[in-house]
């Protein structure tokens, strides 16, 4: 389980704190997405669940092991893995093959296990075939999925995903998003940052943050459909509730709680024998 | 298009050699073309045109690829042919008794040397992918970890300059584009205007390398760079057609020396 406890986080002691007073779990194989406005502490947060960054005060455990000692800071690192938002930025091999070598290669491990880590993380985001290509030849999405295939080549127990579907076309998002469900129905815990309403509809649990603080932490159907309040903290809607919510303020008397696209389209299909009241 | 120096992916006996060997064989042998001389020439010529032969590339393909040198190849040679005192090689004929029958010679020589030496870097780079000739550099390099001088992290700067050549590039023409769309003109104007356009571009591909270093270092963090010892995909092996190669460069060598 990763813990964090009252944790506090400012550049300079002077500052304003980046993280004030944050407090949140991931437990194993829990799937719990992180949203919040541009600039709240979401990427600072999660710097600080694999110990690239250290708390000013508070304290952020995995596992048990405390992001503070440096003696626990690479088993840290090993077990809670970071996709970052630019894939880009982050293959650091000449070839892909050699990419996801390179976290094996940094745990010390030996040529024939890192052979077999390749090979099996390879396959897990399916490019198999994809082993002796370099970085610049291939498309935003599978940059992407070779950033993940580099995680996953350091077999962790946490991964944490920082805006994996931005910048890509819907048949990469899809793709992308149907690896973050596998992985998560093999038992890993997972955390996904996103704007994106619609990619986190079955998360487990949904932390908003504004601020530096966590101000919700409760299940998507309940935080995702409160519309008023969405938009307030500056968040959109997953699209199938936005476009309910304009059919409330229309004055259609339809339901707001739903997130999935086919409920709205049976909620809407229902409607049909509903007066309309007054349309806007 | 054929590329001076680009990798060609295919089977051959020298493709096939540990990198080490090729390195250390380029660097021993870049020392006997610059010391050939009279009959070596030819002698290093042989051995080049074995090497060739070996590393399955058609002479031709070379000739193309050094086609965008061939400038160079001329203006040292017409330096050699009209600089060099000596015998004249027209006399009789006052408007040509600059071009001496030394200045031919070293003229040829020199070029020659040049010639090889690119030929056998090229022949390097031909038959050795980037992350061999890396890992080969690192693992020669090794002995200077005990002076302090950390060979992987040498390495790994080499080879990450390497690897985002291509981004970086994508980059600059991409501010290009974003600046031509804004109405900048990079082929009109003086050379003020010039200049300013250069800084305009390079500035905003700077600052955007150096963001992208910091968020390379934090991905390289968090996936264990610099825990302690490392190890790699592939191990480097010697086998017995690098201690063939070995020996005939030495037997090479040594005859050169005898002559």
């Amino acid at each position: 389980m990763i813990e964090v406890r009252d944790l506090r986080f400012q550049y300079q002691e002077k500052e304003r704190a980046v993280l004030d007073g944050v407090s949140m779990t991931l437990k194993d194989g829990e799937y719990v997405a992180l949203i919040g406005a541009n600039g709240c502490g979401k990427t600072t947060l999660v710097h600080h669940l694999n110990a690239l960054m250290r708390p000013t005060s508070g304290v952020v455990s995995v596992d048990g092991l405390d992001t503070l000692d440096d003696r626990q800071v690479w088993e840290i690192r090993r077990r809670v893995g970071m996709v970052f938002q630019n894939p880009e930025n982050q293959i650091v091999g000449m070839t892909i093959e050699e990419d996801i070598a390179f976290g094996p290669g940094n745990l010390g491990l030996p040529p024939a296990e890192i052979r077999r880590r390749v090979a099996s993380s390879l396959e897990l985001v399916g490019l198999e075939s994809y082993g002796r290509r370099v970085p610049s030849a291939l498309s935003g999405g599978e940059k992407r999925l070779v950033a993940i295939a580099g995680i996953l080549a350091m077999e962790p127990r946490y991964i944490i995903f920082d805006e994996p579907t931005s910048y890509l076309d819907p048949a990469s998002r899809q793709r992308v998003l149907a690896l973050i469900a596998g992985l998560h129905k093999r038992g890993l815990g997972i955390i996904h940052i996103t704007h994106n309403m619609d990619d986190i509809l079955d998360v487990d649990r949904v932390l908003v943050m504004r601020e530096g603080k966590i101000v919700r932490d409760d299940r998507p159907e309940i935080v995702l459909s409160q519309g008023d309040w969405m938009r307030q903290q500056g968040l959109g809607m997953p699209a199938a509730t936005a476009l309910l919510w304009r059919l409330k303020e229309m004055g259609v008397s339809v339901r707001t709680d739903i997130l999935d696209f086919e409920d709205a389209c049976r909620e809407i299909a229902a409607w049909k024998s509903h007066p309309v009241e007054s349309v806007a | 298009m054929y590329i001076l120096g680009q990798y060609i992916p295919q089977s051959s006996v020298i493709s096939r050699l540990d990198p080490r060997v090729k390195i250390l064989s380029l660097v021993v042998l870049s020392f006997a073309i610059l010391r050939a001389d009279g009959w070596t020439v030819l002698l290093v010529s042989l051995f080049w045109s074995l090497v060739l032969y070996g590393a399955h590339l058609m002479p031709t393909r070379l000739f193309q690829a050094l086609k965008p040198l061939l400038f160079f190849f001329v203006l040292l040679f017409s330096l050699h042919l009209f600089f060099s005192q000596g015998t004249p090689l027209f006399p009789g004929y006052p408007w040509l008794e600059e071009i001496t029958w030394e200045g031919l010679y070293r003229g040829s020589l020199v070029t020659w040397q040049f010639a090889a030496l690119v030929v056998g870097s090229s022949l390097l780079t031909m038959t050795t992918t980037a992350s061999e000739l890396i890992c080969g550099v690192e693992r020669l390099l090794r002995p200077l970890n005990r002076i302090g001088l950390p060979s992987h992290d040498l390495a790994m700067m080499i080879s990450l300059a390497l690897r985002f050549v291509p981004t970086v590039l994508d980059e600059f023409n991409r501010v290009k584009k974003a600046q031509m769309a804004r109405g900048m003109d990079f082929g009109r104007g003086g050379p003020v205007r010039r200049i300013r356009g250069i800084a305009g571009l390079a500035i905003p591909v700077v600052l955007g390398a150096l963001r992208r270093a910091e968020e390379l270092a934090w991905a390289m963090e968090g996936r264990g760079y610099q825990r302690g010892h490392r190890t790699y995909l592939h191990e480097l092996r010697l086998t017995r057609p690098d201690y063939i190669a070995v020996v005939l460069i030495f037997l090479f060598l040594t005859e050169l020396h005898f002559l």
